[in-house]
């Protein structure tokens, strides 16, 4: 983990509708040893912000020199950040947390919702052909990113809900789909906690290792604070216990968690 | 020339030397080691760690942190692994380093604190901050009752020798009355301020923001009443006193010294910058170099009020 002041590179609009943005960071040392499923935290608002909080974004992919993150705009903070242009620089803190346990001689199936898909975006990077993708959007304005992961050798699947792109539909017909067609090793899921819980009860039949990233309101992002804890199953006496997703997740087995 | 004088930035709280008078406050550094690539415990003045309780404790549901302007809102509900876990394993680790460690104490009771307490004292702990104040837990606090706040301190006093701190609560008509009560129960340190109650809601769904409904802020939205209150206090009380609430930078610190605070104790500053601590150190040193004082205790007090 580290604190760097790092350039901006890029910070490209990938999709109008969906206020996505693709923002690419300067920084060899935070781009070493980053792990797909890891995410960053950034300071934004400048060095006076009013915003205490730094926001956090999980890591899309890496280069020796650079480490991409994709975001979409959802409050005042990411609202800053869009406003940011090539040259200038941002307090990034990072890489923090625990990511995907990528295996390349596993056939993982990668499933993103909305913006979950940056997460395992980055597993694609990893995996190359050895993944395939499933990945949903409300509509077809909001779709991005999928050639980045056909770009990596990832096999896609789109489905919309309005069925404006791809298939129309919820995300688990797909995945459902997915798995009566291709032998998987392994389920990397990112999207919101409604999608995960039922993209996880729709994997659970087939007997295949789940792991899901779970969100939840940051502070620290280093595991000081116990903020952004996740109920997950334990061999304790109650049965249960909170856990940091900023520490010990975000990425947790599904199996683990009481959702 | 270069300027070769150096500058004492040791204090003394309680028959303790400090190596400096920074310190990061209970529940925003764990128990020393979440900041350990940026800092280590053994640089600051000493390390207040998330506060402990007789059994383990879950804390509340999430979500546990909401943003406020310039802060924070928290409900963690005092999340610990219990006193004797904190003694098994972090404890040795934290002096093993060098660290100075104060161990933040919550319990239900006055039994529970006393229990915590008898426990504490057989380490090597080096003080002992008895939180009082905690916003995010049922029940009438002690920190809002002098003869509470008096009557735990006395009971406390009897069982330890070690420092003991009183942690107060914001939430209060008059913190100076808690203080003078800590003091007359025998307190060697009072802390302040813990985190005035708070609340957000989210206006699309009516739900609050925090699943606890009410919280503690934090950050610099509260600095100036910390400070009001850490002056008030000061002029009160006789015994050392330990200022903390919205301390981003060493100019904040400076403020908080010169309010009448022997020592200072940073929280969500960490969140803005986790290096802060080491920067309220280095500034703090070259303020004294600047204006040149030989001890950063002359800080302390040196607030000038005639117009």
């Amino acid at each position: 983990m580290l604190d760097k002041t790092v350039k901006v590179i890029e910070n490209r609009l990938l999709s109008e509708k969906g206020k996505v943005y693709s923002l690419k960071l300067n920084s060899p040392e935070l781009a070493d040893g980053c792990l797909p499923g890891q995410f960053f935290e950034i300071k934004v608002g400048g060095n006076d912000s009013r915003f205490i909080l730094r926001r956090p974004f999980s890591v899309a992919f890496c280069d020796d020199k650079t480490v991409t993150i994709r975001y979409n705009v959802v409050g005042a903070g990411t609202e800053w950040l869009s406003r940011i242009t090539p040259g200038h620089e941002l307090d990034v803190l990072g890489p923090l947390g625990h990511g995907w346990p990528i295996d390349k001689s596993k056939k993982t199936l990668l499933v993103g919702g909305s913006t979950g898909i940056f997460s395992v975006l980055g597993a694609a990077s990893r995996l190359g052909n050895m993944s395939g993708a499933v990945l949903g959007f409300c509509s077809c304005e909001l779709v991005n990113s999928v050639e980045d992961f056909e770009a990596f050798g990832s096999t896609v699947s789109v489905i919309t809900e309005d069925g404006s792109s791809g298939r129309k539909g919820l995300i688990t017909e797909l995945v459902k789909e997915e798995l009566e067609k291709i032998k998987y090793d392994l389920i990397f899921v990112c999207g919101s906690t409604m999608m995960m819980k039922n993209v996880a009860a729709v994997v659970k039949p087939y007997g295949i290792d789940c792991y899901v990233s779970m969100e939840e309101r940051m502070a620290c992002g280093v595991g000081a604070c116990m903020g952004c804890v996740v109920k997950l199953k334990s061999d304790n006496e109650q049965g249960w216990e909170y856990k940091r997703a900023c520490a010990e997740g975000p990425v947790f087995n599904a199996s683990e968690v009481i959702w | 020339m270069e300027n070769t004088k150096k500058v004492d930035m040791s204090v003394e709280i309680a028959g303790i030397k400090l190596k400096n008078p920074v310190m990061t406050s209970s529940g925003t550094c764990g128990y020393g080691r979440d900041y350990l690539d940026i800092w280590s415990p053994a640089e600051l003045g000493a390390i207040m760690v998330k506060a402990v309780s007789i059994e383990p404790r879950n804390g509340n549901p999430p979500p546990r942190i909401a943003e406020i302007p310039s802060g924070v809102l928290n409900s963690i509900g005092l999340q610990n692994p219990g006193v004797r876990h904190f003694i098994e394993t972090d404890l040795p680790w934290l002096k093993s380093i060098g660290a100075t460690v104060v161990t933040n104490v919550v319990g239900y009771t006055m039994d529970d604190y006393a229990a915590c307490v008898e426990l504490l004292d057989e380490t090597d702990v080096d003080m002992i901050e008895l939180n009082i104040s905690c916003p995010n837990v049922a029940g009438k606090p002690i920190g809002a009752d002098p003869e509470a706040a008096e009557t735990l301190t006395a009971r406390i006093r009897k069982i330890t020798k070690k420092p003991i701190i009183v942690k107060l609560s914001p939430n209060v008509t008059s913190i100076s009355d808690i203080a003078l009560a800590a003091e007359a129960g025998g307190a060697d340190a009072v802390s302040l301020i813990n985190c005035p109650m708070g609340m957000r809601i989210n206006i699309q769904t009516r739900r609050p923001m925090l699943a606890n409904i009410t919280g503690g802020m934090s950050g610099p939205a509260i600095f100036p009443l910390a400070l009001r209150m850490v002056w008030q206090t000061a002029k009160a009380v006789k015994i050392s006193v330990l200022g903390g609430g919205g301390i981003v930078k060493w100019e904040d610190a400076a403020e908080m010294m010169m309010a009448g605070a022997d020592a200072v104790f940073i929280g969500a500053g960490l969140f803005y910058y986790p290096a802060t601590p080491l920067k309220v150190i280095e500034g703090l040193e070259k303020y004294c170099l600047d204006n040149n004082l030989s001890n950063v205790s002359m800080i302390t007090d040196s607030l000038i009020t005639d117009r």
